[in-house]
């Protein structure tokens, strides 16, 4: 069969309709849509604004008599709310487009990808060690005021120490998890499709 | 635009261009659960984009590009995630051509092989090939892919040479 034939073949396939009813996929459509926007709007909220509540409370407790490492806790919380919503602002208007041409998609879908993988391996540095130094003070801080005897205290210092780090431990190692498992084999399927598109444009 | 000439514009796409949308889904998804899926997710994409389109550019080109770039993004849903969703299309072929029961079987079965040749080719290859098969020109193959023309026709070229290989193979195992 010749590469006419082919084309042919192809282009002689009968037309294809689809049997839709038009209303039922307009209004599946739209809940679809509005359900993207709902989930974006909470992953926002749940990660900004639950920090700046979080934050507000311990700057009030440490102002209502707690003591500054509170207030200092609650700086740390800004800090993690306040980068997410940088980040968010930098990168708007710069993910993939749908209809965009094939290689600009993928391109765009490569830097979000980059990005994405960019934060969690350094999940640490903006994310958890701010806030964990700011707990560990307060923890200091509330031991050194304790009016228990001063093993105890210690005790139940380093029980505390040891659960919240464990917790550190447990987010940052979820977070590498995703890097290896989802985030880079999909880099890898970008870069390899990239390629293949600008195989000889160069 | 607001958003009851979005949805008359969305209408007339289905109208005008379900074969194009249809192709390429087909081209890319092999199951029917796989299709139905897919299918979906095209749908979702080219209305979500309408607001991007820009008239500047052909509203073919524009839909290949929507059509494509979800197929390239479209990851296999586990069977229990998919149950949840409803079928809200089923593509049907129109036999709109008159012959033999055996002619259109015939037909029907060298363009099922075709497709197994189009999906058996490396993803940014298969969405050329299409592009190829469907008539397009090396201009608005080049816009579609984001290339220059001139690279257009050397993939092109390679590209056709290993379908033609592969059919031959596939002719010589049948």
């Amino acid at each position: 069969m010749s590469l006419d034939d082919l084309q042919q073949t192809w282009q002689s396939q009968p037309s294809s309709r689809l049997r839709i009813e038009p209303e039922l996929l307009l209004r599946e459509l739209r809940h679809n849509q509005r359900s993207f926007k709902r989930t974006i709007f909470w992953r926002d909220f749940r990660e900004v604004f639950v920090a700046a509540a979080v934050a507000v409370l311990f700057i009030w407790d440490g102002l209502s008599g707690h003591g500054w490492p509170w207030v200092l806790l609650g700086g740390t919380c800004i800090w993690v709310g306040g980068f997410i919503l940088v980040d968010r602002f930098r990168r708007r208007g710069r993910s993939a487009r749908f209809g965009d041409s094939l290689l600009g998609c993928v391109e765009a879908s490569l830097e979000d990808v980059e990005h994405q993988i960019w934060l969690l391996k350094n999940v640490l540095w903006w994310y958890i060690l701010p806030p964990a130094v700011g707990m560990l003070i307060v923890f200091v801080h509330s031991t050194m005021n304790m009016e228990e005897a001063s093993s105890l205290r210690w005790a139940v210092f380093a029980a505390t120490v040891t659960f919240c780090g464990l917790v550190c431990a447990g987010v940052y190692w979820v977070n590498q998890y995703a890097v290896r498992a989802s985030l880079e084999p999909r880099r890898q399927e970008l870069l390899a499709v990239r390629e293949s598109l600008m195989k000889g444009d160069e | 635009m607001s958003r009851t000439d979005y949805e008359s514009q969305f209408r007339q796409w289905l109208d005008e261009h379900t074969g194009l949308l249809v192709k390429v889904v087909r081209s890319f998804a092999a199951s029917a659960s796989d299709f139905d899926d897919l299918l979906q997710e095209v749908l979702l994409q080219v209305w979500m984009s309408i607001p991007s389109f820009r008239a500047e550019s052909k509203a073919t080109t524009w839909l290949y590009r929507v059509a494509l770039n979800t197929a390239l993004a479209w990851k296999r849903r586990e069977t229990k995630h998919r149950d949840g969703r409803r079928a809200l299309a089923v593509a049907s072929a129109v036999t709109d051509d008159c012959g033999t029961p055996s002619d259109l079987h015939a037909k029907r079965e060298a363009v099922d092989r075709l497709y197994e040749v189009v999906r058996a080719l490396a993803p940014a290859d298969r969405a050329l090939v299409l592009l190829y098969l469907d008539g397009l020109s090396y201009s608005d193959m080049a816009e579609v892919i984001g290339i220059s023309e001139s690279n257009v026709g050397v993939r092109l070229n390679r590209v056709k040479k290993s379908l033609a290989a592969q059919l031959k193979e596939t002719d010589d195992v049948a």
